[in-house]
């Protein structure tokens, strides 16, 4: 294939790549805490108030023999929203992008810390997407979908509006310009390049 | 006549994918004595009489037409669909012919892209020189960027030949019959047979019990239950046998003379007993390929191979077996992936992860399974020899950790990148870094407090992943795939 004989051909010292670790990555917006705190801490706020309010209804729908006066039914859920809220405090903390001429870098996770590094050659279409309470905050969500399934999608969360306005902007141009190069090359290559067959 | 077949494949699709209904429907009728014959007979009539209908309807939307570079098909019985596809999107044309298929010169043709889940445009039972002549057609389109001068020789295979004559090419691999039955007896699809017949014999177990004491013979039964152990161990060897001569059969008939042809920018591959199939790919949209060993084929030194091709799907499935796949490989056959992705090599050594692999496993299974045993040791003194017995499976949950360590390898040649994993077999994924989509590195806390990473490669078939690398090299390797991702001439799939 074509890419091996290039690959052959171009002897590349590997310690002169570009690393992607020397970018320096942008934090994430500070809109993305309260964003984050909210959307994964409200489910389980809410269940805890339903917890606490259905053993004092007057009326129960169903059995709960000897929980009524228990104050352990809301903890539960209680507890996983507080650990929610710290894990989206961490998390908002570790978040960070950026973008390189010809890719772009995403970094999250709070145990499990993931470097994602898109190329823009690689992209095949761009959405960016914000919710309601995003719209409040001023958030944008950019969701990046690449060949190879579902799971190869990347979103870059917690964009300033205007960022993500930008970086969609910029993707969109470097994809046209990927492709543009794209077929200019293939024009080029009908004649010469054949394989190896 | 192509009404004829249209019917019974359509029947027999109906058959898959109601199985369940008909088994139970069948299994009402077999056992319900308010049913009588009749009932049956007229069920029956009823069912055939709408599979008619349903196929002539079908037969009479169905058309399609070749627009130049673009196939265009019109169907469907209730919702009408109309479907473009352009050739220079097709990965994968497939021709099939059924026996039923055979006498009539009728072949089955199928287009794959790779946008969707499952096949995009079949046509069922058109000519087989229209088909030939398609496929021919089809390949000129979409290699047309590739080469023109060299392959065209190639592609006058004449459209009114017999399957077997018009694929003539240079032959890449023609395994023997023998080495076919072995791929199935080594193949996994053993164990998918057991587990059937294991469920299959639970659910009919109580109904042969009422049968085999009706027709007496439990005599028989009895008799082998007499000879005791002998018998018993006499009984699961031959079933045993009987199961993996099963596997072999069924790998025969489907791979029966399986030859791969090389056609300049494209392979194709010829199999099938009943159902003869001819399997064209594009060797511009093959992302890459993966060689399989199975436990019991590194016995006999058996591999198989599968080129890759971008997909949609989530979880890569056996879809009547659409997935390209090469059986019956020796270990000198392994050039053979050369000839698949021109310039690539397999590695002659792999590098090996970092040993922490195996220490991190080993402390924490042992640390856990220990406390677990000593905590049952003090408070279940009846349980001593259970507990023996588990420390004796943690041994052995140690070796199979060591084994996966062992296993795991990866390799950097000529730009493409080899990982080989397995525990007691093996498979080792081959793929261009160029074709990589998305690169990721991932550090949990242990990672960092020692530095190393594990590197994730997605790739237009599926993710491919390299754990416990030094931070070093998983740093390297993305920087490669990005590097050569980014400088690729082909850009997307």
């Amino acid at each position: 294939m074509e890419q091996a004989e290039i690959f052959s051909n171009r002897q590349v010292a590997t310690a002169e790549l570009p690393d992607f670790r020397r970018v320096a990555l942008t934090p994430v917006a500070p809109a993305y805490l309260p964003w984050a705190l909210v959307t994964q801490t409200a489910f389980w706020l809410i269940l805890a108030v339903v917890a606490l309010i259905v053993p004092r209804l007057p009326f129960l729908p169903f059995d709960l023999s000897g929980w009524e006066r228990s104050w352990v039914l809301p903890l539960a859920p209680l507890l996983v929203a507080i650990i929610g809220a710290v894990y989206a405090r961490l998390d908002a903390r570790t978040r960070a992008w950026a973008l390189r001429e010809h890719d772009l870098v995403y970094r999250y996770g709070v145990l499990w810390r993931k470097t994602v590094i898109v190329p823009f050659a690689r992209i095949q279409h761009v959405e960016a997407v914000h919710g309601p309470l995003e719209r409040y905050l001023g958030l944008m969500r950019v969701k990046c979908f690449t060949a190879g399934g579902m799971t190869a999608d990347l979103t870059v969360k917690g964009l300033d509006r205007s960022d993500a306005r930008r970086v969609r902007q910029y993707l969109l141009e470097q994809i046209a310009a990927s492709a543009e190069a794209e077929a200019g090359e293939e024009g080029g290559t009908v004649g010469e390049a054949g394989p190896d067959r | 006549m192509a009404l004829l077949f249209l019917i019974i494949g359509g029947g027999a699709k109906f058959a898959r994918e109601n199985l369940y209904i008909l088994a139970g429907a069948g299994a009402g009728f077999a056992f319900l004595d308010r049913l009588g014959m009749r009932e049956f007979l007229l069920g029956g009539m009823a069912l055939l009489l709408g599979a008619i209908v349903t196929a002539m309807i079908h037969h009479r939307r169905f058309r399609f037409r070749i627009e130049g570079d673009a196939i265009r098909v019109r169907r469907g019985l209730f919702e009408k669909k109309d479907l473009r596809v352009r050739f220079a999107r097709v990965q994968n044309v497939s021709l099939s012919q059924p026996v039923y298929f055979r006498p009539f010169g009728l072949v089955r043709f199928s287009i794959e892209t790779p946008g969707a889940e499952s096949t995009e445009v079949e046509l069922p039972g058109i000519s087989q020189a229209l088909a030939l002549a398609l496929r021919d057609h089809i390949a000129r389109y979409a290699g047309q960027m590739a080469d023109q001068g060299e392959s065209q020789a190639d592609h006058a295979a004449s459209p009114d030949a017999a399957l077997e004559v018009a694929v003539a090419g240079q032959v890449l691999h023609r395994p023997s019959t023998g080495r076919i039955f072995a791929h199935g007896l080594v193949s996994n699809q053993v164990w998918l047979i057991a587990g059937v017949a294991a469920w299959l014999s639970g659910t009919l177990w109580e109904r042969m019990e009422d049968w085999l004491e009706s027709v007496g013979v439990s005599q028989v039964v009895q008799a082998i239950l007499a000879l005791g152990w002998a018998g018993a161990a006499a009984l699961v060897v031959g079933l045993t046998m009987a199961l993996f001569a099963l596997s072999g059969l069924l790998s025969l008939i489907r791979f029966h003379g399986f030859v791969l042809h090389d056609h300049g920018d494209r392979v194709l591959a010829v199999s099938g007993l009943l159902d003869r199939r001819e399997q064209t790919i594009r060797r511009e949209k093959l992302t890459g390929l993966t060689l399989y060993q199975t436990a019991l084929g590194r016995l006999i030194g058996q591999w198989y191979l599968i080129g890759k091709q971008a997909t949609s799907k989530e979880i890569e499935v056996d879809t009547r077996g659409q997935r390209f796949l090469v059986p019956g490989m020796r270990r000198r056959d392994l050039g053979l992936a050369g000839d698949l992705m021109p310039g690539v090599n397999l590695p002659e050594d792999l590098r090996p992860i970092s040993r922490r692999f195996r220490t991190l496993f080993w402390t924490r299974t042992s640390v856990l399974v220990l406390t677990a045993c000593g905590l049952a040791w003090w408070w279940l003194p009846d349980l001593r020899l259970a507990i023996a017995g588990v420390l004796a499976v943690l041994l052995l949950i140690l070796w199979l950790i060591h084994l996966s360590w062992r296993r795991w390898g990866w390799q950097v040649v000529d730009g493409v990148c080899w990982v080989r994993q397995g525990l007691i077999g093996q498979r080792l994924d081959g793929f261009e870094l160029s074709a990589v989509q998305q690169a990721t590195l991932v550090r949990t806390p242990y990672f960092r407090r020692h530095g190393l990473a594990s590197v994730r490669l997605v790739l237009p078939h599926g993710q491919v992943q390299v754990p416990f690398l030094t931070l070093e090299d998983a740093s390297a390797l993305i920087n490669r795939a990005v590097y050569a991702a980014e400088t690729a001439r082909r850009h997307r799939v």
